[in-house]
């Protein structure tokens, strides 16, 4: 008997049908991929199942071959269903803990100890190995990674071992072996036979983990649980895009000496050395552990942080550090990592959310047209491939990569030359992601600098000219020229680290 | 010691089909075509509400009462009662916006009209324009201390101001000492006298003002960046807004404005004292809510304002007219208000929209909730 069947779910949002009929089956003891383009309806369909959609038509929804009926998270919950959505769904001003303990319960009953619960915290994340992160911290201060350990934690910790775990992207933040921890998590979890469902855009991932695959395109299952073994990287992205997929190649601009970027001697929190020099036309790639103050880099850099020590200059201008609109007067943009929380104006139309670091306006008196503005970011919707491509349409209501696509459109609009970006691809599909290079590589090409900060090495040795690999606060390796491939840069960020709990921690 | 060869390097650039690129770079990914969102069966019916329900109350009253309703005298009566609340509200739409709370704005248009009082007629005993331009001045130190407290100091601008609300009140008492001040020179009660084309004066006032801040609040890239502000602090800031300059800025305006609706006050009344201004908190705050639910469903803005005073107002007019008790009029305020709020909240749900539901939820709790129902 099959641990979740799904069969025949619709879903329409005004005129638009975000699932088709929609019907596939997850075994108990497997991980079942659910893959597809940006706003193919993987979202939907798990709100559906979750049961904060209720779908059109009659479709039906089986849990261990009992039925459940739709519209009911009590009842979802109850028939062991459980759930990591891609916004996390945590409560950013209560702790870890808190957070917890609100999906299940507090250890007290009647009296709550804070040193108590945070024991039960630590204990209940030591037993997933889970062991830097600090339970007592609000999730507001945390970084994405330590933000979606809690959110898997929470889901699996709550009353027994789930029958059927769902998880949106878990790892859309992760680096590779924050990743290898969670994965081993999920298949400690699946050999206890939970039938895991899970969302990626990383295809790769699906062959390190993936058991069965199910892939949607335009609300539709074109894919239905076929197994991995009868499947290629070059058939998943063809199955998902629905076409061939293209080579995508990018002119190299003429190397320049020209800085654009400087960073001297910059310390912060985490980071505690950190010099680097972006030349124009360059894509220097930041990249490090979970806890290496990568996470901090960029902020510190754009004058978002607390810095104790450094300076930062733009083309030869020196930055006020606290000031990122300083910064902004200097050309130097930044793509928080975080689009959720920091990148977007969740109710606003996706025209003011591209125009807000430049806001158009005509005349003496400063007019804005409404209108103008909505005709001035057509391009750049259509060219980032945002669906839908209305200005109008409301930024919430777009599926988590189309949002991610504003938010880096807005980059472009703004006309930076310098930019800093995290995770610039995290959660975009794979049609879709070498418009975003392209977008970056067109800004270098014109004679900008680009910082990267990223979780995919891949993607970084794919698109970078140098990276630097952090750990403990200070660069501890360069890689360049063929020393960069995703391997190396694995090696020397886990070396760094290994070095540095044997001479620093220990 | 980073400078590593650059040359070698940008050969790289060429990337590779590896994740699978695809060079759609140009079109969308989704050749059919997609209906836009929020148009045509979706216009949110709540968001005229306010004008079918004045056009309700109006005509119930007409028929009700028409000698007494359908008078020159009971409109031009609504219309200048109404106009100082909108002055004041439309003021305070500005922190607002900025997602700052004024509730010193109507103890400041109380204090600003005794000042103004004080000097033409008790203290230096000054000439009306020089009184006025002195009350402006008290009006923007009063905003330049609400702005340095809570974009400076970082003080929460709940607390804030509702400190400076009673540092005015003790400085209202001061210069009343419960007595009423007043009568002023012709000249400065000529400010409001008069009608224009049978509208009083004031109320051109209020158009003026209620012109300017719609501009600037709804069609400059200023008001946008207010806006922003609003809709999410450290996104704005980190967009590169002066996010503190900003909410700094409505504040200061905000206390402008009620020094203006202060004097305009003093002017149309004739005397002052010091119980005057806290009457227009709720009303202004009120209508400011109100009018967020209208027009722009989930923003704040003059036209929405405008209405919901000019609503309410017609309302207890025709309450009262008909012998209606004091607190059947207050009851009125309170329920317009929650009907407002809450059929936008019910037409939005049947809409899947959120944008009051947020709107209200970043003014209410003021704890962050998680979002579950958005991708
Ligand atoms: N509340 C909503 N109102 C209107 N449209 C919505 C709403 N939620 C989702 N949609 C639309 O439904 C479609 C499917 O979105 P969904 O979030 O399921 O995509 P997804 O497959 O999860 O994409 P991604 O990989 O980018 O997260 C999208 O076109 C999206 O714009
Ligand atoms: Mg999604």
């Amino acid at each position: 008997m099959p641990a979740l069947e799904v069969v025949g779910i619709s879903k329409r949002f005004g005129g638009q049908r975000a699932l088709n009929d929609v019907s596939f089956t997850a075994n108990r003891g497997e991980v079942h991929c659910l893959l597809g383009h940006n706003g193919s309806g993987k979202s939907t369909l798990i709100k559906v199942l979750a049961g904060f959609h209720q779908p059109d038509g009659d479709g039906r929804l089986l849990v261990d071959g009992a039925s459940v009926p739709f519209g009911s998270p009590v009842e979802a919950h109850q028939h062991g269903l459980r759930f990591v959505h891609q916004d996390l769904a945590l409560i950013e001003k209560l702790s870890v803990t808190d957070n917890l303990a609100l999906g299940g319960t507090y250890i007290g009953k009647r009296w709550l100890s804070s040193r108590r619960e945070n024991r039960g915290a630590e204990e209940v994340m030591r037993r997933l190995g889970i062991t830097d992160v600090p339970v007592a911290t609000p999730l507001a201060r945390l970084s994405a990674s330590q933000r979606a350990m809690t959110a898997i934690v929470r889901a699996v910790s709550q009353g027994g071992l789930p029958s059927v775990l769902v998880c949106d992207e878990p790892t859309a933040s992760l680096s590779e072996n924050e990743k290898e921890r969670l994965f081993s998590l999920l298949r400690a979890l699946r050999d206890r036979g939970v039938a895991i469902i899970y969302v990626t855009h990383r295809l790769h991932e699906v062959f390190q983990i993936g058991d069965h695959v199910t892939v949607l395109r335009d609300g539709r299952n074109v894919v239905d649980s076929l197994p991995v073994t009868s499947l290629d990287h070059g058939s998943l992205v063809a199955a998902i895009l629905g076409r061939e997929p293209e080579a995508f190649y990018t002119t190299p601009p003429a190397p320049s000496l020209e800085p654009v970027i400087e960073v001297e001697g910059l310390a912060g929190e985490r980071v505690r050395d950190l010099s680097v020099t972006v030349h124009a036309g360059e894509i220097v790639g930041l990249v490090g552990l979970m806890g290496s103050g990568v996470e901090e880099a960029l902020p510190l850099i754009f004058g978002a942080g607390a810095t104790t020590a450094g300076e930062v200059r733009v083309r030869g201008r020196t930055l006020k550090p606290g000031h990122p609109d300083d910064a902004v007067d200097a050309g130097l943009v930044y793509v928080p990592g975080d689009r959720k929380r920091l990148g977007g104006f969740a109710h606003w139309p996706l025209s003011s959310n591209i125009t807000v670091s430049s806001i158009p306006s005509v005349g003496p008196m400063k007019w804005l047209s409404r209108r103008r503005e909505r005709a001035s970011v057509l391009t750049y919707l259509t060219s980032f491939g945002v669906m839908p491509a209305s200005p109008k349409a409301i930024f919430s209501t777009l599926s988590g990569g189309n949002q991610q696509k504003v938010v880096i459109a807005r980059t472009q609009h703004s006309g930076a030359t310098a930019v800093l970006v995290e995770d610039p691809t995290a959660g975009v599909d794979v049609g879709a992601k070498p418009a975003i290079y392209a977008a970056l590589a067109r800004i270098a090409g014109a004679g900008g600098a680009i910082l990267l900060m990223t979780s995919d090495y891949e993607e970084a040795s794919m698109i970078c000219d140098r990276v630097i690999v952090l750990s403990a606060g200070l660069p501890v390796a360069w890689l360049s020229g063929d020393a960069l491939t995703p391997d190396s840069i694995l090696t020397a960020s886990l070396r760094a680290h290994s070095d540095d709990g044997a001479t620093a921690d220990a | 010691m980073l400078e590593h060869s650059l040359s070698t390097e940008a050969s790289r650039r060429a990337i590779p089909p590896a994740d699978s690129a695809s060079a759609s770079t140009t079109e969308p990914l989704q050749p059919d075509v997609r209906p836009e969102r929020r148009r045509g069966a979706e216009v949110q019916w709540s968001a005229y509400l306010g004008i079918v329900i004045f056009v309700l109350i109006v005509t119930t009253f007409s028929i009700w009462i028409p000698d007494l309703f359908l008078t020159t005298s009971n409109w031009q009566s609504i219309a200048q009662t109404g106009a100082i609340t909108a002055i004041l509200a439309v003021g305070l739409l500005i922190p607002l916006s900025a997602g700052a709370y004024d509730l010193s704005c109507a103890q400041c248009l109380g204090f600003t009209s005794l000042v103004c009082s004080w000097l033409m007629i008790q203290g230096p005993r000054l000439s009306v324009p020089v009184a006025i331009a002195i009350t402006l001045l008290v009006g923007l130190v009063v905003g330049l201390l609400n702005g340095f407290l809570v974009a400076f100091l970082r003080l929460d601008s709940f607390i804030a101001t509702l400190g400076s609300t009673s540092l005015l009140l003790a400085g209202c008492i001061l210069i009343a000492n419960s007595e009423y001040l007043g009568p002023f020179p012709s000249d400065f009660a000529s400010l409001t006298s008069g009608r224009f084309l049978g509208v009083p004066t004031i109320c051109l006032y209020l158009a003026a003002l209620g012109l300017l801040v719609w501009y600037v609040l709804e069609h400059t890239p200023l008001g946008r960046r207010i806006q922003a502000t609003g809709a999410n602090a450290e996104a704005a800031r980190l967009a590169g807004l002066r996010t503190r300059r900003l909410i700094f800025g409505s504040l200061v305006a905000s206390a402008v404005v009620a020094s203006i609706a202060g004097i305009l006050y003093a002017s149309v009344i004739g005397t002052t004292n010091q119980n005057d201004g806290p009457p227009y908190l709720l009303p202004a705050f009120t209508a400011a809510f109100l009018g967020a639910t209208q027009l722009k469903p989930g923003t704040f803005n003059v036209g929405g304002t405008v209405i919901a005073v000019y609503l309410l107002g017609t309302g207890v007019q025709g309450l009262q007219l008909i012998g209606g008790q004091i607190w059947i009029v207050t009851a009125f305020n309170g329920a317009a208000l929650l009907v407002a709020v809450s059929s936008a909240q019910i037409s939005e749900r049947l809409r899947g929209d959120q944008a009051v539901s947020r709107m209200l939820r970043r003014f209410s709790s003021r704890s962050e909730h998680p979002d579950r129902l958005e991708a």
